[in-house]
């Protein structure tokens, strides 16, 4: 069962996915038929749902079969998307089909993880303040 | 046993009310009124000039918010840092329960910013006034602020704002690109200044922006190259190698400072390598995209609140990408073609 990862912020916005992963400070864009994958969150079975869609829009079946496998593994790199068993989780009915292609795209921003991720360790004196060491 | 967050407000906030006499200032922002207390001449004397546009004369409006403020030589008894392990760089603990009381402390500083929901009372505390870090005193309570916002619809923005005739736009990005700069320059093509850092917007209703501080930052480089003509009004010169400029806008130029406009518009500044200056339009997404990291970069606590608020802010605005060229008179036309073409 993939579902979607229940610690994000994800909203659709004018048609387009925005993700934040506010403990991390990664946000992501996600566009075209990605939308409609996530949309059809949860689900079984990334097969069954790429079939759905080529289906749906058989003239650009090729075009759907390339490019939406990248997208989903990205998802899934991202932890975006994740494989969940024995949640309790049940898939949801397949959405309405597509009823024009537009490309997947996945767009991941970065900017502020760095940051973020700062953390510095420092020594502290009797009342738990930290202590500035000489340069 | 555990000392519980709530608690650790607690001690600190009898110190507070132990006092025998402090001074009480009182600020009105976006309509509800602040009280702010202290027994630190120092302090009062470093933080108040950022907001003193606020402040009013026998108490204004009903109090909404309390802040104490104060250093260890002004309480009677000495403060210990918060004992919790895992505060991260942002000043934020993911371990600690923040419903009902919410701290800030980065670990490598002498000071704390604490908040209590249901006093709707802050507490800003620094060792020394030497701990006080520079940057502070230019947006002074900034992470009160954002707490008390939690419940409150409204919101801080890392954003400058400018409104031509009181018709605002919020100018939002990344540090670097070029929004001090746009804003700035704006003000003295003789547009009116909100903020060119952080601002307070008003979401109930069609969305506003309050001017929250007073103070604009340049960094010295910025300063030499674009606003050379603005150095007798620098208030901190004796420190410009350690630290950035600092103006106090209204005292300066107090017929174009505002204190607030409603917001028709949200604006990206890019510096490009041409000479004209020009908007686009862009997504929704695309302005949300750049104005919630910058913002919630800063302000770690209760961000899903915060952003769902920047969402609402960047769907219910038209969103525009500025096109920064090199020419300053191009670029103080297409923001006159801005509000002419899309804003009037």
């Amino acid at each position: 069962m993939f579902i979607l990862n229940p610690r994000l912020a994800a909203d659709i916005f004018d048609g387009e996915y925005i993700i934040a992963n506010l403990d991390t400070g990664l946000y992501y864009s996600v566009q075209g038929l990605a939308v409609s994958l996530l949309n059809a969150l949860p689900f079984e079975d990334e097969k069954t749902l790429f079939r759905f869609f080529c289906e749906a829009l058989p003239q650009h079946a090729g075009a759907i079969e390339h490019g939406l496998a990248p997208v989903f593994q990205q998802l899934l790199d991202e932890d975006i998307i994740r494989k969940a068993e024995g949640t309790g989780v049940v898939a949801g009915e397949l959405p309405d089909a597509p009823v024009a292609y537009e490309p997947p795209v996945f767009n991941r921003y970065a900017d502020m993880q760095d940051l973020l991720l700062l953390d510095p360790i420092h020594d502290v004196d009797e009342e738990g303040w930290a202590v500035q060491k000489d340069a | 046993m555990v000392l519980q967050l709530t608690e650790y407000f607690s001690r600190l906030l009898s110190l507070f009310e132990a006092l025998p006499a402090y001074h009480t200032d009182c600020l009105t922002l976006a309509g509800r009124g602040v009280r702010l207390h202290t027994p630190s001449d120092v302090l009062r004397g470093r933080l108040l000039p950022a907001i003193s546009h606020l402040l009013v004369e026998g108490g204004g409006a009903e109090t909404a918010l309390t802040i104490w403020y104060a250093v260890d030589a002004d309480l009677p008894g000495k403060v210990a840092a918060p004992p919790w392990p895992g505060f991260n760089a942002q000043g934020f603990n993911t371990e600690l329960d923040q419903e009902a009381v919410q701290i800030f402390f980065q670990p490598w500083q002498r000071q704390v910013f604490l908040y209590s929901r249901s006093k709707r009372t802050g507490i800003y505390w620094a060792q020394t006034a030497a701990d006080l870090p520079w940057w502070e005193a230019s947006f002074p309570f900034r992470i009160i602020f954002h707490f008390w916002t939690r419940d409150l619809p409204a919101q801080l923005v890392h954003a400058g704002a400018m409104a031509r005739e009181g018709k605002g736009v919020l100018i939002t990005g990344p540090s670097g690109s070029g929004k001090s700069t746009s804003c700035l320059t704006l003000l003295r093509a003789g547009y009116q200044y909100l903020g060119d850092d952080y601002v307070w917007v008003e979401l109930g209703g069609c969305p506003h922006v309050h001017t929250l501080y007073q103070t604009a930052k340049v960094a010295p480089d910025n300063l030499r190259e674009r606003f050379p003509d603005w150095l007798p009004h620098v208030v901190n010169k004796e420190l410009l190698g350690q630290q950035k400029a600092i103006f106090y806008i209204r005292e300066q130029w107090r017929n174009a400072f505002i204190n607030a406009a409603a917001l028709n518009a949200v604006l990206l500044p890019k510096v490009m390598p041409q000479e004209r200056s020009v908007f686009e339009q862009i997504r929704p997404a695309q302005a949300l995209l750049a104005m919630a990291p910058t913002t919630l970069h800063h302000l770690p606590h209760h961000r899903e609140a915060a952003y769902q608020k920047l969402m609402k802010i960047s769907a219910a605005l038209p969103c525009f990408r500025w096109n920064l060229g090199t020419n300053s008179k191009l670029f103080e036309q297409s923001f006159d073609q801005l509000y002419a073409d899309e804003l009037s």
